[in-house]
């Protein structure tokens, strides 16, 4: 589902003529499906890390991907750039000094590129920035446990088709709605909102 | 819309109209020729040049008018050369290896016209190639980036063992088993037989050399010092190149040692550029990479002028990236994560999840071939 969001993002705003970069250190983009997800691979800057099998450390694959990421804002006049930490544990993200994400978003604030951080939970948040949280819809859950032990264990990633709950978090003006929709389609089933 | 101009070794180029023999290297003179229709030439070899005139059409008309022009101009020059026209600098360079007189590829026929050639035009393309430019036209250009003689020499006889003869025959192999058998030089020889454009121009240098050289009282030592100074020198010389309307597009840096050694160090730029602060990174960038062993006590700087290329910007598209920052950009990142770890990945087969190749970022222009990765 984040890889649906992300690759969204960057489809509309190369649809805009933007140009945008990605910075993958953990080497997970493939190229032929966001070609098929209607991405202009033409004005994408990819920027590839060595893979999260390289190394058990991970601290150096992330300085190295901040530094690049701080390339591109410099460089200016990029629409979009995505950092993409998903493929870290919550663990290893915890290691990053908080001011991290502070310094970034001051310097997104600073130009014209939107930034977007992936990562396994909310982590570059900030008041000016938006977190969008991503899980699995109630009925998704609801589904694996009925298909057996095999399917609903922690960590057991859902069927393509599953349904997930998408929900804007913001610091200063809390808001309880949500969406459900497909991961695969990335159509809205419903929207409802949980006090 | 390319055209390339050949002068064969053995052809009429070399006898004067009272049939005397003459000198055997014409290079210099088809440049002046190419460049009465377009600023943008570039050399391939002895005798071989292709200029570029995308944009030009109301002034260089089209195929068959622009090669007519060329055609009369040589022959006026007492040259009697190989004109080939065509979309893309690939196809003209290959038809002109195979035919004589005047061949215009209309776009979108490359593929179908060199299907017919055998495979050793790419072999007679890469010697001429490898052979590289001799006398003065050799300090005024770089000799273009697009050799082929690597993946020709190193590839073509194996591919001659598969029963390959023709230039069809080679482009209808699958890309993903000539880049897992043959490697990236494999898919760049197959896009040469399709016509297709591996790197962007290089333009040819005019005549016109910038130099500026400044003596330190006190040498320098480490990187930041000379950066400051670099500063100064470059912001003279594209002073300089603004007056003379060019760009810069060969820097060659001699620093003078307290040793009394000499480090240079030469940059080709990838795109032309005046901008004295990006010249400055990239010339600081090269120096990170091999620093100078000692204190410095002289800088000197010297720069190959290209023509300006004008270039109409859209008022309706978003901003992209000038060129000289998208060229610090990939400088900068490739040497934060490595060769070929950064660029534009471009599918080798549209509909195949098998491959892609890494090019160097270029939103505007494709680019040299950096990288390139089976199973996706």
């Amino acid at each position: 589902m984040l890889a649906t969001v992300m690759t969204t993002m960057l489809t509309a705003a190369t649809a805009r003529g933007e140009v945008v970069a990605l910075i993958d250190p953990g080497d997970r983009f493939v190229p032929s499906s966001g070609a098929a997800f209607g991405l202009d691979l033409s004005r994408l800057l990819w920027v590839r890390g060595h893979g999260a099998a390289r190394s058990r450390d991970a601290s150096p694959a992330i300085v190295q991907a901040l530094a690049a990421l701080e390339l591109v804002i410099d460089a200016g006049d990029f629409g979009v750039a995505v950092l993409d930490l998903s493929y870290l544990s919550v663990r290893q993200l915890r290691r990053l000094p908080a001011a991290t994400w502070t310094y970034l978003v001051r310097r997104l604030a600073a130009g014209n590129t939107s930034g977007l951080v992936l990562g396994p939970e909310p982590t570059a948040r900030s008041s000016e920035g938006r977190v969008l949280v991503l899980r699995p819809s109630s009925e998704s859950v609801a589904q694996a446990v009925q298909g057996g032990p095999d399917t609903a264990h922690a960590g057991h990633p859902p069927p393509p088709d599953a349904a997930w709950e998408a929900r804007v978090v913001q610091a200063h003006r809390p808001s309880d709605a949500f969406v459900v929709c497909r991961a695969d389609r990335g159509n809205v089933l419903r929207e409802g909102s949980r006090t | 819309m390319f055209a390339c101009l050949y002068a064969p070794s053995r052809g009429l180029a070399f006898r004067s109209a009272e049939g005397v023999p003459r000198a055997h290297c014409v290079t210099d003179a088809l440049v002046r020729l190419a460049r009465l229709q377009s600023p943008c030439v570039e050399v391939h070899a002895n005798n071989l040049v292709v200029l570029d005139v995308t944009g030009l059409a109301d002034l260089a008309g089209d195929g068959r008018v622009l090669g007519a022009r060329l055609r009369r101009g040589a022959a006026e020059r007492g040259l009697y050369l190989r004109i080939g026209v065509a979309a893309t600098r690939a196809a003209a360079l290959l038809i002109v290896q195979a035919r004589s007189g005047l061949t215009v590829i209309e776009p979108g026929q490359e593929a179908a016209v060199l299907a017919a050639l055998p495979v050793d035009v790419l072999r007679a393309l890469a010697r001429r190639q490898a052979q590289g430019v001799a006398g003065s036209a050799r300090r005024k250009a770089p000799v273009a980036t697009t050799g082929l003689a690597m993946p020709a020499f190193a590839l073509l006889s194996t591919v001659r063992r598969w029963g390959v003869r023709t230039l069809g025959d080679l482009a209808e192999q699958s890309t993903a088993i000539l880049l897992e058998r043959l490697g990236p030089g494999g898919v760049a020889l197959q896009r040469f037989a399709r016509g297709e454009d591996d790197a962007s121009m290089v333009s040819v240098p005019t005549d016109q050399h910038f130099e500026s050289t400044l003596s330190l009282e006190t040498p320098v030592e480490g990187l930041e010092p000379l950066s400051f100074v670099l500063s100064r020198v470059f912001e003279t010389l594209c002073a300089r190149l603004t007056h003379a309307g060019a760009q810069a597009a060969v820097v060659r840096v001699r620093l003078r040692l307290v040793t009394g050694e000499i480090h240079a160090c030469q940059l080709t730029l990838a795109s032309p550029t005046r901008e004295s602060k990006a010249l400055r990174t990239l010339v600081r960038l090269d120096l990170e990479m091999r620093p100078p062993r000692a204190r410095v006590a002289q800088v000197a700087v010297l720069i190959d002028g290209a023509p300006t290329g004008a270039r109409q910007i859209s008022l309706l598209d978003g901003s992209q990236p000038s060129s000289a920052r998208s060229m610090t950009l990939m400088t900068r990142l490739t040497a934060l994560v490595g060769e070929g770890r950064c660029g534009s990945p471009v599918l080798l087969q549209p509909a195949s999840v098998d491959g892609f190749a890494m090019r160097a970022f270029s939103p505007s222009s494709p680019d040299a071939v950096v990288e390139s990765r089976a199973g996706g």
